[in-house]
């Protein structure tokens, strides 16, 4: 800084060594975040679920920021692929929760990128929302009808299926197998350890 | 039947059991499997004598370990894209034959006459993007009722889905019902026939398939595990039927409403 008459004022000189001081902290911090992704991901990848836990509980990273990152480690697609993707974890975790078949596509067709930011995954992930949703909203709620099949099971195949309706229904205990097996022979009809009910005389 | 049927079969050459029982109904259908597999499936084509009913189509890649999504999805670009069609039928190779529940009785159907009912139902509506056949032993015809659909649920194993429907097969395991809660949470629909039924062998029990890559090796939890990561919101693990399975809780779609065309 220069000092005249008790203002100070900047020159290039200083201007320029402030945007690389910054350049260089953004850079660091993103190695960093980088780097804290990296070693994250392979405790995810070599420990078991029980050390996962322990490793957890004893790094010094808020709840959220841990969710988001297990979300991300999670994903097979997303490690499999993170040279195509976008190489911020903040950005990798929107991507996180979009499905793979539509992550694939949107690679496939360099509408995501190694260079997409963060703020382009939110805009693409609402227009693939809004196209699902287009495929619905164009109708007019005036058709909507209920799910019944008295109402569209109509011009279909015959279904006749209505309970049959019956005289008595009992419940009926044996003490011995040799009881079961009586009972059988009375009313002709053959049972197993499974049957529950039955019809008399036989259907 | 208007809509082409896949087949998505891996490492099943010695059973192809849907593609024996669409044959069975003079389906004429896609059977979608990798390359390596390839001579074995053209042999059991003779050995099954229904190589009048099935074109094989070779996928582009082959033992990539993430489950028959990719499959899948290749079959619905090639449904779209090269038979340029509105909707397709995707099944799983472990069908062993179709039923209809009728008069509370499930009894084989010898003819493929109910299969299209399915597709006029769903194009009346714009927005049932995807539609199945419910499991067999789901239907406990004989002291239970049921209605002859369900709407909004999970579709398994034997579906027919809208090609512009804005989701796609995805994740490794549990395919299937995350597609189902990526379309019901979007508002579309879907519906589940109970009509025409598929029997089917359970999951894990027939070689081949998912069952030899990573079931045999993971069991059920990392499939369930998967959903509930990925839907966490209306998914939970669970205990049941001696497996570890997932629980999900479908009633927040129950309002979706069919929009008719």
């Amino acid at each position: 800084m220069d000092f005249i008459e008790g203002k100070n004022y900047s020159t290039e000189l200083t201007r320029d060594k402030f945007i690389r001081d910054m350049n260089s902290a953004i850079g660091e911090t993103r190695r960093a975040a980088g780097r804290l992704f990296d070693v994250f991901r392979n405790a995810y990848q070599s420990l078991s679920p029980y050390h996962f836990e322990q490793f957890l509980d004893a790094i010094d990273l808020e709840k959220s920021t841990i969710n988001k990152l297990k979300k991300i480690c999670s994903s097979d697609y997303i490690c499999s692929n993170l040279e195509v993707l976008p190489s911020s974890w903040g950005t990798l975790y929107v991507i996180a929760g979009m499905d793979e078949i539509t992550v694939q596509e949107l690679v496939d067709r360099n509408r995501l990128t190694n260079k997409t930011t963060r703020t382009e995954v939110f805009d693409i992930r609402d227009k693939v929302v809004q196209e699902t949703t287009e495929y619905i909203s164009n109708d007019t709620y005036e058709n909507l009808v209920d799910n019944s099949p008295d109402t569209h099971w109509t011009d279909m195949p015959e279904f006749s299926n209505d309970e049959e309706v019956c005289h008595k229904e009992l419940v009926m205990r044996f003490k011995t197998e040799k009881d079961y097996q009586e009972f059988q022979q009375l009313i002709q009809q053959s049972l197993s350890d499974k049957t529950k009910s039955i019809w008399f005389p036989n259907k | 039947m208007r809509y082409p049927v896949g087949v998505v079969s891996k490492g099943r050459s010695a059973s192809m059991q849907t593609s024996r029982a669409l044959a069975k109904l003079n389906v004429h259908h896609y059977v979608v499997i990798e390359e390596h597999d390839l001579d074995a499936y053209r042999e059991s084509l003779e050995t099954f004598n229904i190589r009048a009913y099935v074109t094989l189509l070779v996928l582009p890649f082959s033992n990539h370990g993430d489950g028959p999504g990719l499959a899948r999805n290749w079959f619905w670009s090639y449904a779209k894209d090269v038979l340029k069609v509105s909707r397709f039928w995707v099944m799983d190779d472990n069908i062993k034959y179709f039923m209809k529940y009728q008069n509370r009785k499930k009894t084989k159907v010898s003819d493929s006459h109910l299969f299209p009912s399915c597709e006029d139902f769903v194009d009346r509506y714009k927005n049932i993007v995807m539609a199945g056949l419910q499991y067999s032993f789901f239907i406990a015809a004989s002291t239970s009722t049921y209605r002859p659909y369900s709407a909004n649920t999970r579709i398994y194993s034997c579906a027919l889905i809208d090609v512009n429907c804005p989701f796609k097969f995805r994740g490794r395991y549990n395919e299937d019902t995350i597609i189902s809660l990526d379309i019901l949470k979007a508002g579309l629909c879907t519906v589940q026939f109970n009509h025409l039924l598929q029997y089917k062998a359970r999951t894990q029990t027939v070689k081949g398939g998912n069952s030899a890559e990573f079931y045999d090796h993971e069991g059920t939890y990392l499939k369930s595990k998967m959903l509930v990561d990925t839907h966490n919101d209306v998914s939970r693990l669970a205990y049941k039927f001696q497996r570890i399975h997932h629980h999900v809780d479908y009633r927040p779609f129950k309002n979706n409403q069919f929009i008719l065309k």
